[in-house]
């Protein structure tokens, strides 16, 4: 979708946009409820200097990493499980259907109940969000191995451990990693979500502080911070992929 | 005579698929000595890698028997190792060649000695050059070689190969022919081989049998009285090349009418 | 294993889990009360009146936002889409707003259009016309020329033309974005009635919570995942009708 126009027409619009944004903002008369760019730009760098959003922010990341890896740690074992035992598989069918589409807000409640107002709230709901798109992720990954490697494993007498290692994990990683990235994405919007209603910290916290506290600037201004946290991370995460995977240009 | 390697009495496949159940091969009566080299050739659809794939332990016969080295077998016996004609879809893209080649026996070899192992697997199908490359940079012929010598690379006694030389081109195929026979000459392995092409059938093999019909069936075997040593150019010029040729055409277009 | 076998043993999992839970569960467990517990609790908010006024209140907001979002996006998409240089222009833009997770535009659209009846519907819609209207330009954008020019050839007129050759076209990608919209509008409500404290599911969750209702947190999850199943399969429905009413344009 690389567009012929010129990038300057691309970056018109946005610059347009603010530049209406702030004429309409100035003219409010009265008490204004909508704070106009420069007024969210000054709040977002009063609030980074001051320490505070960094610190939201690195909590929001650091919980969306540790719900992430364990994702990783439950989802792979369990969908490569999944796509090998088709009896395995097709008990859980139902279960899974029926698990998978709870939403992550209806289950923070119940998670409130069990570890209250913590972390531990946050990273359980989290993780049962998003370890979903691992788990179909890592079985497709294996369902569609192509028969000959297989049949490759066994006529070269590999053992199991080894095979599973060095054959079978390796060319289901393409499908893995498209789950695990969709994973990633999914663990940073619901530790945002479940910040807002279950635990007093991170981005999410600050954002819905700063709404009930009816600072709207300061709203805007940690809306704006968790989207750019949003793209920040996604786009690290593809280069590490990018740097880290070289070979998986080499596959097709 | 040679000790048996393979026998098959009787065997018969049958499979199921969604549009029914189909018997592929039946009543196939086969012997396959150590150190022969068995050409297989025959018309489509009859049962050519059904037979070679129940040598090669990824089908049961469902029916007579088949046996290795005297013994029944589920799976893939000790010592037979299979080489497919879909190399692209046989070896690791991610893996370099000695990667690949490594593959069979780094658990059981290491250090200097699987760098050896490796090496030697190599030299037999004359990679050496290329061991640091990926799969993918490496055209269809070395490809092929490259699955050979991991096939190699474990010391079969037996090497099921199902049309390895199918893909490619007149020369490379002429090169890898001349090669594999060394290689046969070498290890002393047992070979057996299926092609649709004639020439390469008789040019190869000490013995060559013809499947035919559907259900498959071996309609007809052939000894090309050829010499241990043979070339490209001269013994397709001998007597008994022309000889053997004919009838394996004739015959197998005669099983196919 | 055989369809019957199959659908057995998929069925055998949940209720093996829900029996055992319901025969050794503690009833009076604050975290993890058995099956048994969440049935009567429900019939408990049933006789009061909650669960239903709780349910409807939840639905109406799906289902009408989901409506307004559809029609909303449809007409941006559509306008959008319909030029390849407005397409272009607006590319960039519409990648970074969609970056933006629905569910946090509601603190700050609580903010700016305060508390109301109003305030769910439209939050829920802003937050779900997304997927509709990102499929809906991607729809119009790959509409044939040929077809557009067939369009004017034959002189047809401008309401036949929207009937006979915009709307089967685009109506897949309608109908693919409301069947993202949905369940991410079910999201967004209960949040909404969370944070806003709005009548809903999400609210008497809450509640349930506060008041330590282990029972009635799990009849309500239940109750949001009927909700759901029933949300989706509609919408499916609908993707299945239309489809054999379009095959060729359907995927």
């Amino acid at each position: 979708m690389t567009p012929r126009l010129p990038q300057t027409r691309q970056w018109l619009l946005p610059a347009a946009l603010l530049v209406a944004w702030q004429l309409a903002a100035t003219a409010q008369e009265g008490p204004s409820i909508l704070p106009s760019p420069v007024e969210i730009g000054q709040t977002l760098l009063e609030t980074l200097v001051s320490g505070r959003l960094p610190a939201d922010a690195l909590h929001t990341f650091a919980a969306a990493i540790a719900s992430w890896v364990i994702c990783l740690l439950i989802g792979i074992p369990l969908g490569m499980a999944l796509g090998s035992a088709e009896r395995l598989r097709v008990a859980l069918s139902l279960f899974i259907e029926l698990l998978r589409p709870l939403p992550a807000v209806a289950l923070i409640p119940l998670a409130i109940l069990v570890f209250g107002f913590s972390w531990q709230t946050e990273i359980t709901v989290t993780v049962f969000a998003s370890v979903w798109p691992l788990i179909l992720a890592s079985r497709s990954g294996i369902e569609r191995l192509h028969p000959r490697i297989l049949e490759v494993v066994s006529t070269l007498h590999l053992r199991r451990w080894h095979a599973l290692r060095c054959v079978i994990t390796p060319a289901a990683f393409r499908q893995i990693l498209v789950g695990a990235k969709l994973s990633f994405s999914l663990c940073l919007v619901v530790s945002v979500v479940a910040e807002m209603v279950g635990n007093p910290a991170g981005l999410g916290w600050g954002l819905v502080s700063a709404q009930e506290a009816m600072r709207a600037s300061e709203t805007f201004a940690y809306l704006f911070a968790i989207g750019i946290l949003g793209v920040c991370a996604n786009c690290a995460l593809d280069f590490a992929v990018k740097h880290l995977f070289p070979g998986l240009a080499q596959g097709n | 005579m040679n000790a048996s390697v393979f026998c098959c009495e009787q065997a018969e496949v049958r499979l199921t698929s969604a549009s029914g159940e189909k018997t592929i091969l039946q009543g196939i009566d086969l012997n396959i000595g150590r150190g022969e080299f068995l050409c297989m050739v025959g018309g489509s659809g009859t049962g050519k890698t059904t037979l070679l794939r129940a040598l090669g332990g990824f089908c049961a016969p469902t029916g007579g028997a088949v046996f290795y080295e005297g013994a029944a077998f589920s799976g893939p016996p000790a010592g037979v190792v299979t080489v497919f004609q879909d190399y692209g879809n046989a070896l690791l893209p991610w893996r370099t060649v000695r990667g690949n080649v490594a593959l069979g026996i780094e658990e059981q070899v290491s250090g200097a000695a699987l760098d050896d192992r490796i090496d030697a697997a190599l030299a037999m199908v004359g990679l050496q050059q290329a061991a640091r490359e990926y799969p993918a940079k490496l055209s269809g012929g070395m490809q092929q070689r490259l699955q050979i010598a991991r096939a190699l690379a474990l010391q079969p006694k037996v090497l099921l190969m199902d049309e390895p030389f199918g893909a490619l081109d007149a020369m490379t195929k002429a090169k890898l022919q001349d090669q594999l026979r060394h290689i046969q000459a070498s290890t002393g392995a047992t070979i057996v081989f299926i092609t649709h092409d004639v020439d390469e059938a008789v040019y190869l093999g000490d013995r060559v049998i013809l499947l035919a019909g559907s259900p498959g069936r071996i309609a007809s075997e052939l000894r090309p009285a050829l010499p241990a040593t043979r070339d490209q150019i001269s013994t397709k010029e001998m007597p008994e090349y022309l000889h053997a040729r004919h009838e394996l055409l004739e015959r197998l277009h005669g099983a196919a009418r | 294993m055989n369809k019957m076998s199959r659908g057995l043993l998929s069925l055998a999992t949940p209720i093996a889990l829900l029996g055992v839970w319901g025969a050794l569960g503690d009833p009076a467990s604050p975290v993890a009360p058995p099956p048994q517990t969440w049935l009567t609790q429900a019939a408990v908010m049933l006789a009061a009146g909650d669960l239903q006024l709780a349910v409807l209140a939840t639905l109406k907001t799906v289902l009408l936002s989901t409506l307004v979002a559809g029609m909303a996006g449809t007409v941006m998409g559509a306008t959008l889409g319909a030029r390849r240089a407005v397409s272009d222009t607006v590319a960039p833009t519409l990648e970074f707003l969609r970056s933006i997770p629905p569910p946090t535009i509601v603190p700050v659209a609580m903010l700016l259009i305060g508390a109301g009846t109003g305030l769910d519907i439209t939050v829920v819609a802003l937050a779900t016309v997304w997927p509709v209207m990102l499929n809906v330009l991607q729809a119009t954008r790959s509409i044939h020329p040929t077809l557009i020019s067939t369009g004017h050839t034959l002189r047809l007129s401008p309401w036949s033309r929207v009937r006979n050759i915009y709307v089967p076209c685009i109506l897949p990608g309608v109908i693919a974005g409301l069947r993202v919209a949905a369940p991410l509008a079910i999201i967004v409500a209960l949040l909404v009635e969370m944070l806003a404290t709005r009548p809903g599911i999400g609210r008497l969750l809450l509640t349930a919570q506060r008041d330590f209702d282990a029972p009635g947190v799990f009849a309500l999850l239940l109750t949001v995942g009927l909700i759901g199943v029933a949300v989706n399969g509609a919408f499916e429905w609908l993707e299945r009708s239309a489809a054999r009413r379009l095959p060729n344009a359907m995927r």
